[in-house]
């Protein structure tokens, strides 16, 4: 035997035996490629094919390559895999690479391969020389040669030949290539097979099995030159096109999209092919594993979001690479590229999906808030309590009840661990659950910050209809929580609509990070102590919350230096079905009060109380003392709680200004409803943020403003009590109550005012108001309530007061007829009001021993320099129930006293002189053939509006209705011989109450009025000549008083009948005279202006309209009335 | 016939080593230029190959000369009149310290061009300092070799190409170049300095009468690498022996089927490897041992510069084969030709390096008062006195300095060649199951396989015993004891024309054989 003198050989060797030891064997060039395969390896290749350096060529990287596929060496065939897949996945690794190539032509450079000069002879033949001396003589196919070889260039950098050989093969070395490692088949240094890529995509399989089967394809067609090579070069290519298809696994593309990558290579056979790369028709839906899924409710607006978490991996026993994040890109892409993250958000941004990481589904910070009562409704209630520490976003992806089941915060020692299970979907339908942790270290737990009382929506309510909502928020920022975004599925819905594309995803992102105005934001206070509302179209589900780290000593903390705590959930509204039920609402809007009512279909009228719908996240205790401090907090919103009708007219001013033009509520100003009168007296002082009284009458344009700032703000809350009645907005009507004391300019802005409130109050540009608006004056509805609130017979004489704050509205009836109907400003706060300011001490002896009383007389006194304000102080109080009912039981036994018998006195002449006028009146409509006098002897007197209560206290006696009825009888002449006096039952509820009343039905009373006539009381001089009614006035002539005869009357007649003494003095009286007249010289003015306006303008505010149902002039007695009990009142005129 | 070879790297300088003792005991050519090519020029290797050629050529002029000591054309020893280059060691990159990118003008070159240098070189390649060799690759290598031995100009290569249009003119014309398949320079040079000679053969359009032979070095040893200091180093990692010489086979394989560069190849290597002790990546301290397998690329170069060595149209690969047990023995070494029985000569060979060195050289190194006591033995009267006799001063200047040049020259070559054949022996079989049994040294050397130099070491003198084990020493079943040689010496033949002590020299040449 003889041993062969060669290197270890395998025993599979094919290397010939030698017969003789000695002695040399001659053999063929075969024996070569024989001893190479027979040499004995290791077990595995040590050497990569890959790493071969023992070929002692130039051109060896391209040898080395062409001999790995010869020989299927799976290192090489691996290699040039991965280098085929550049070409084949170019397009869908754009972020990664991009490919360019340049021609090398060997024939040129063979005499020159220099850009510019060529260096010194230094005897060596130069590189271009020896490429192409010794460059290979074959080729794969016919046609190709070596004179031309391409260079591949990926970023720029060459990373392939492009040869006739091998198509493509690998540089050396292209470790140090910009991004190279990002790609997914790039593993140790060398590209891989993308088969053996963990970061593969089965329809990156698919791109690339059709790649290569149209390289296949291309090739097939030609004529090899090197059969070996060329069969090689084929047989890899069908297998790499096989292990595709292996792990394409289902995943197919419609159509493709051929795509000539614009490489510049040799015009040769198969470089063609080889860049012609396509792109899948993209109509596929993104692939993903860790998917959130969207809630129905946006799920027209965005289509889910994705997760992208190292630990997911992990905890579900996976690989990173196992784990798809987002098409081609797995957990492993994103591991190995730490900027992959921002191509991989842009993606799923174009393509509607939000991308998420742990670190943007928590919050920075943890809020750990104060143990207490006041414990969250819809957080976890064992131990303490958390924001929930998750951004808003999420809600995007389970709604508030999934948070509160699914996220869990629990103490760590030091630390907080937040957990949160998620149900991670692929977009194949497939899904799993998964645990996502954070640890909340100490440093990052916050521990001072409490949710302030004042957080809030209102209102709590929710039906198909209604999409008016407020978040209200009153705190502080060094020890309360902050809002930063609001999360409604409406206004976010809302917000995305108008986002188009991508923008939408990022709107959500940016809600991530910063704050975003959803819905609409008032910033009403921004100091250390914030107050702000938002206005949004569904109530809030949650808010996510942040914290002022720093303090900012008493200035505001902007949104962008404070760290994100969490949200805080709020508990569902009360759902409501709507009904197609109509609502009727009256709204009476009063001097002192106002109130409204409403009517459901034909049942009878019934009282229209705001109930506490404010919606809170917290218990807000039982205690009366903790419910107080929760209606404290909401002072500047709406009351937490029952707010009955009447209430007062008052609107407070904000500091805040509204920048629109719209006066919406809520905004500069709101109602404000008095709780506590001591503490309402105490806001008075509050020049900033004043209460604004008298909103009615004052005709200036900011108070007419103010007006609809108060009926949009009534408005709305009627419409909320209708909608938690589940009445639709369109199904309301609105009907409003006027004084005919109003001027036509004032009737005029008044109509339109509130046609204005309504569509704001409703937040309903589309509600008809014009139509669905309708007017009465209060007289007649007053009338009404009486008629059918009260059941008084219609039939005989019926006179209805109704003496208001402001006004004192009258009707005259007879026989089931209207007769006459008017209103003066003669009420309640010419009397009872005025008297009191100028008579502190007699609310000190009504008080008698009551503490709020006796403070509230304290706090009075403080302001009794201010009169104006005095007078509305008082007017808090006398509006006030506590007041009310001392005012009840405690006035006989002051009105023995001085002042109080003059205040008794002074209401018993105010009356009589209010039914000394309706006599004259009276008079007037007789002597018209109006009235008709006979018919029967008596006269039921029905005495309404609030101040009809001070009425009811003086006239309760007979003895003074004896009285009355006396003067009465005298003054008329005997129309008149009895008299009823009829107290209302509901004080301020009758006009209300009447707006509803069907006129023409129940009652059966003809309102069509014979006269609205405005009887003077007192005779004008209009030029020469002498007129008692106001129709009979010539604007084109001077009016004047002579005396004041008719007024003196009267007094002379209270002192004979009622024993009420008033002595005018002709001082007095030139004084009157002298008010009077000049009075009747602005009513001739506003009576010119109303002739010329009466050409242009038609329809119901037309002139003549309006000149039915409001008056250019009161009626002059009524003004030498009110001057008398003014003087009366100021302490002027004694009744002596 | 005009020959050639060339010895590229440290394994091409080691063939060499083998090829010039070969020579020395007759088994050369009449004539051979030998070169050697290391970008490596200090080169332990090289550089003992260097000595031992300037040794050959110095003593064999001092033999070969026709006034003085002339061995005569019919003496085998020193047959081959061997000649080189005033500097017989070509480096490809003289001079500077040059990077494969300043060789090539990387920053000059147009762009596609550098794109395409990107691919084909790495960024280590490219800037590595190729003063000390290819290091292992012998891609950097061909571009420097190709590069580099385009210089018609350089003395060198001139010499070959000259050769080149000799052969136009009719004189054959063979040239032989030995290289390992692994490595930097000789593996980078193999072909590279081939193709470029058959360039230049086409561009001369010599189509007869000029042969290229080669002998390729397949793994035949293997080393342990040191673990200092050679992070981010190129050089031949011996795990990788094998999976770079497949891809290099690979290589020549496709090389060769498609283009017929050489006449004849002759492949070797060994199994199992030898195993150095000392490795070291290149310098004077890589002064690797003489190893078996090596003998046979020298062999196969005389064999293809051998008359009788007939060369076919087609491409010739040779490989041998040795016996099958682990023992290495006279009969695995193959014969020149038919005429030239290689064991024989080279046994012949150390035989008389024994002798010389231990027997007659001691005996004639000296003055004439030292020596002078041997002038009553035979073999000095007939071979010494009469031939170093001064008869114009009637002295035997024997002891003169003319002679003891020679005689000194011959001592030290002989002392090569024991070291030669002992390192070889030992080393070739180090830490392996193998047995060499070529000769028998242990008696006379000393062995330190860590030693970078002086790894053998022998006896400057042998007691009486130990010259007894002559018998032993070559271990070819011969029996030739020193008293044969003493004997043969007394009777062998002088040839007419040999002179001086060419005739002691050829006489105990002779001498030492049956």
């Amino acid at each position: 035997m003889v041993k062969k003198v060669l290197p270890p050989l395998n025993e599979q060797n094919q290397v010939s035996n030698i017969a003789t030891s000695g002695e040399w064997k001659s053999e063929d060039a075969s024996f070569l490629e024989k001893l190479a395969k027979g040499l004995k390896m290791g077990g595995e290749e040590i050497v990569s094919a890959t790493d071969i350096v023992s070929v002692p060529d130039v051109w060896a990287r391209v040898l080395i390559v062409r001999n790995g596929l010869l020989d299927n060496n799976q290192s090489i065939v691996n290699e040039w895999r991965g280098t085929l897949a550049l070409l084949g996945l170019a397009p869908y690794y754009k972020h990664i690479y991009d490919l360019s190539s340049s021609i090398v032509n060997i024939q040129d450079i063979k005499n020159n391969p220099y850009s510019g000069g060529s260096p010194a002879n230094d005897g060596l033949a130069h590189i271009g020389k020896i490429l192409f001396d010794v460059k290979p003589l074959d080729t794969m196919a016919q046609g190709q040669d070596w004179n031309a070889v391409g260079v591949l260039n990926f970023n720029k950098s060459a990373i392939a030949v492009v040869n006739p050989y091998t198509m493509l093969a690998a540089a050396k070395d292209y470790t140090g290539i910009n991004n190279i490692s990002k790609l997914p088949w790039y593993e140790d240094g060398y590209l891989i097979d993308p088969c053996n890529a963990r970061d593969m995509r089965n329809e990156q399989f698919a791109i690339l099995s059709h790649y290569i089967q149209e390289l296949i394809n291309g090739i097939q067609g030609l004529t090899y030159s090197n059969m070996e090579v060329f069969n090689a070069v084929m047989a890899r290519l069908q297998e790499f096109k096989t292990s595709c298809d292996a792990k394409s696994s289902g995943a197919s593309f419609s159509s493709w999209n051929p795509t000539k990558v614009n490489l510049n290579l040799p015009a040769q056979p198969v470089y063609d092919k080889l860049s012609t790369i396509y792109i899948g028709a993209s109509d596929q839906n993104a692939k993903f594993d860790c998917g959130l899924e969207v809630r129905p409710e946006f799920k027209d607006q965005i289509k889910g979001g994705i997760f992208a978490d190292f630990r997911v991996a992990q905890s579900k026993g996976k690989t990173l690479s196992d784990v798809r994040v987002w098409n081609n890109y797995s957990l492993n892409s994103l591991r190995q590229d730490e900027n992959l993250y921002k191509i991989l958000k842009s993606e799923c941004e174009e393509q509607g999906y939000l991308y998420l990481t742990p670190e943007t589904i928590f919050t920075e910070k943890l809020v750990v808030l104060p143990g207490g009562d006041r414990k969250l409704k819809e957080h976890s209630r064992d131990g303490e309590q958390f924001a929930y520490p998750i951004n808003s976003s999420m809600l995007m992806f389970m709604d508030p009840k999934a948070i509160s089941t699914n996220c869990i915060i629990s103490p760590d020692g030091d630390n907080y661990k937040a957990v949160l299970y998620l149900n991670l979907v692929s977009e194949s339908g497939g899904s799993m659950s998964y645990t996502l942790e954070k640890i909340f270290k100490a440093k990052d737990v916050v521990k001072n910050r409490s949710v302030p009382l004042g957080f809030s929506i209102w209102p709590d309510i929710k039906t198909e209809d209604w999409d008016q909502y407020y978040f209200f928020y009153d705190g502080n920022t060094q020890v309360n929580i902050l809002p930063k975004n609001i999360f409604s599925v409406k206004d976010i819905n809302s917000k995305l609509e108008s986002q188009t594309g991508s923008d939408k995803i990022k709107f959500l992102d940016s809600m991530i990070k910063s704050h975003e105005v959803i819905g609409e934001e008032i910033p009403i206070q921004q100091t250390s102590a914030v107050t702000e509302l938002r206005t949004l179209k569904s109530s809030p589900e949650a808010v996510m919350c942040n914290v002022a780290t720093q303090t900012g000593g008493r200035s505001f903390v902007d949104h962008n230096q404070r760290v994100d705590v969490g949200l805080i959930l709020f508990p569902d509204p009360q759902e409501v079905k709507d009904t197609n039920n109509i609502w009727s609402i009256g709204i009476d809007f009063g001097t002192t009060n106002s109130c409204v009512f409403y009517k459901e279909n034909k049942d009878e009228p019934k009282e229209l109380g705001f109930k506490n719908r404010i919606n809170l996240p917290y218990e807000p205790g039982n205690e009366e003392e903790e419910l107080e401090e929760v209606m404290q907090a909401h002072k500047e919103f709406v009351p937490s709680r029952f707010v009955s009708v009447p209430f007062m007219t008052i609107l407070r001013e904000r500091s805040y200004k509204e920048t629109s033009s719209e006066n919406l509520p809520f905004r500069s100003n709101f109602i404000y409803y008095v709780d506590q009168v001591l503490y309402a007296i105490q806001d008075l002082p509050d020049d900033k943020r004043p209460l604004k009284f008298n909103l009615k009458w004052d005709e200036a344009e900011q108070s007419r403003i103010k007006s609809q700032y108060f009926i949009s703000q009534i408005v709305l809350q009627a419409a909320v009590e209708a909608a938690a009645q589940g009445i639709k907005r369109e199904n309301l009507q609105f009907n409003f109550s006027y004084p005919e004391a109003y001027s036509q300019d004032l009737l005029r802005s008044f109509r339109r005012i509130t046609k204005r409130a309504i569509n704001i109050g409703l937040n309903d540009e589309s509600y008809k108001s014009e139509e669905k608006t309708k007017f009465e004056t209060e007289s007649i509805s007053s009338a009404l309530y009486f008629a059918q609130g009260q059941k008084i017979a219609f039939a005989n004489n019926v006179v209805t007061i109704d003496i208001g704050g402001g006004t004192s509205d009258l009707s005259l009836w007879q026989d089931n007829k209207l007769i006459w109907r008017n209103s003066f400003r003669l009420a309640g706060k010419d009397v009872l009001i005025d008297y009191l300011t100028n008579n502190l001490p007699l609310i000190k002896e009504i008080s008698g021993n009551d503490e709020l009383l006796l403070a509230t007389y304290d706090d009075l006194q403080k302001i009794k320099s201010n009169k104006s304000k005095l007078a509305n102080g008082v007017e808090l109080l006398v509006n006030s129930t506590t007041f009310g009912k001392a005012f009840s039981n405690r006035f006989d036994i002051v009105s023995g006293k001085e002042r109080g018998k003059e205040l008794k006195n002074l209401t018993e002449l105010t009356l009589s002189g209010i039914l000394y006028y309706v006599s004259l009146v009276t008079n007037h409509l007789i002597e018209q053939g109006h009235f008709k006098k006979g018919l029967t002897k008596s006269l039921r007197i029905c005495l309404g509006g609030k101040a009809s209560t001070l009425y009811k206290i003086v006239f309760d006696d007979s003895v003074e209705q004896e009285r009355l009825a006396k003067m009465i009888e005298k003054v008329t002449d005997g129309a008149f011989e009895s008299i009823a006096l009829e107290f209302t039952h509901t004080p301020k509820h009758e006009v209300s109450y009447g707006l509803l009343v069907d006129k023409f039905g129940a009652t059966d009373l003809n309102v069509k009025e014979k006269s609205h006539e405005t009887v003077l009381g007192e005779d004008i001089m209009s030029g020469k000549n002498k007129v008692g009614v106001i129709s009979d006035l010539d604007p084109n002539k001077p009016w004047r008083i002579k005396d004041v005869s008719k007024l003196k009357t009267f007094l002379k007649y209270l002192q004979s009948f009622s024993k009420i003494p008033v002595k005018l003095t002709k001082k007095l009286e030139g004084d009157l005279e002298g008010k009077i007249n000049a009075e009747l010289k602005n009513g001739q003015a506003k009576a010119i202006e109303a002739q010329k306006n009466q050409q242009s303008v038609e329809g119901d505010d037309s002139m003549k309209e309006l000149q039915k149902t409001s008056s250019i002039l009161e009626p002059v007695f009524i003004l030498e009335l009110k001057q008398v009990i003014k003087e009366i009142a100021s302490g002027k005129l004694k009744l002596k | 016939m005009k020959n050639f070879i060339i010895g590229i790297g440290g394994t091409g300088a080691k063939c060499l080593e083998h090829l010039l003792h070969c020579c020395s005991s007759g088994l050369g050519p009449e004539d051979l230029w030998v070169g050697m090519v290391d970008q490596d020029e200090a080169n332990g290797n090289v550089s003992r190959t260097k000595i031992l050629l300037n040794k050959y050529i110095n003593l064999r002029t001092s033999l070969r000369d026709e006034a003085k000591h002339d061995l005569t054309n019919n003496s085998n020893l020193f047959k081959t009149n061997i000649r080189t280059n005033n500097d017989s060691v070509w480096l490809p990159l003289k001079g500077a310290d040059p990077t494969l990118k300043e060789v090539v003008h990387y920053d000059l070159l147009k762009p596609e061009v550098k794109g395409l240098m990107d691919c084909l070189y790495d960024p280590t390649e490219k800037l590595q300092n190729l003063s000390e060799g290819f290091r292992a690759r012998p891609n950097i290598g061909a571009a420097a070799m190709l590069a580099t031995t385009a210089n018609e100009n350089d003395p060198f290569w001139s010499q070959i190409y000259k050769a080149i249009d000799a052969a136009r003119g009719g004189e054959e014309v063979r040239v032989f170049i030995i290289s390992s398949i692994f490595g930097g320079t000789g593996a980078s040079g193999f072909p590279n300095i081939a193709r470029r000679i058959k360039t230049i053969q086409q561009e001369k359009n010599v189509t007869t009468n000029f042969h290229l032979g080669g002998a390729l070095m397949l793994p035949y040893f293997n080393y342990e690498v040191p673990e200092e200091n050679m992070e981010g180093e190129l050089f031949a990692k011996p795990e990788e022996f094998l999976d770079q010489t497949k891809g290099a086979l690979e290589y020549y394989s496709k090389l060769f089927e498609h283009n017929k560069i050489f006449d004849q190849v002759y492949i070797t290597g060994w199994d199992p490897l030898s195993k150095l002790s000392n490795f070291k990546m290149g310098g004077n301290l890589q002064n690797n041992p003489p190893l078996f397998p090596e003998i046979y690329a020298a062999l196969g170069a005389l064999k293809f510069f051998s008359s009788e060595n007939k060369i076919s149209e087609n491409q010739e690969i040779f490989h041998i084969g040795k016996n099958d047990s682990d023992e290495i023995l006279w009969s695995d070494i193959p014969n020149v030709s038919n005429s030239l029985n290689s064991k024989e000569n080279i046994a012949k060979l150390i035989r008389f390096a024994f002798s010389y060195n231990w027997m007659y050289g001691p005996a004639l190194v000296g003055s004439w008062s030292k020596i002078k006591k041997y002038s009553n033995e035979n073999w000095f009267k007939r071979l010494i006195y009469k031939y170093t006799y001064n008869s114009e001063t009637k002295n035997c200047e024997v002891g003169h300095e003319h002679n003891q040049e020679v005689i000194l020259a011959m001592k030290e070559y002989c002392e090569d060649i024991l070291i030669w054949i002992t390192d070889m022996h030992y080393s070739t079989i180090l830490n392996t199951d193998q047995k060499m049994n070529l000769v028998v040294s242990e008696f006379f050397s000393e062995f330190k396989a860590k030693n970078v130099s002086n790894r053998v070491t022998i006896k400057e003198k042998l007691n009486y015993s130990e010259k007894n084990q002559f018998k032993d020493f070559v271990s070819d079943g011969k029996n030739l004891k020193l008293l044969n040689i003493m004997s043969n010496i007394c009777y062998k033949k002088i040839y007419r024309d040999q002179k001086g002590l060419g005739v002691f020299m050829d006489i105990l040449f002779r001498s030492c054989e049956q």
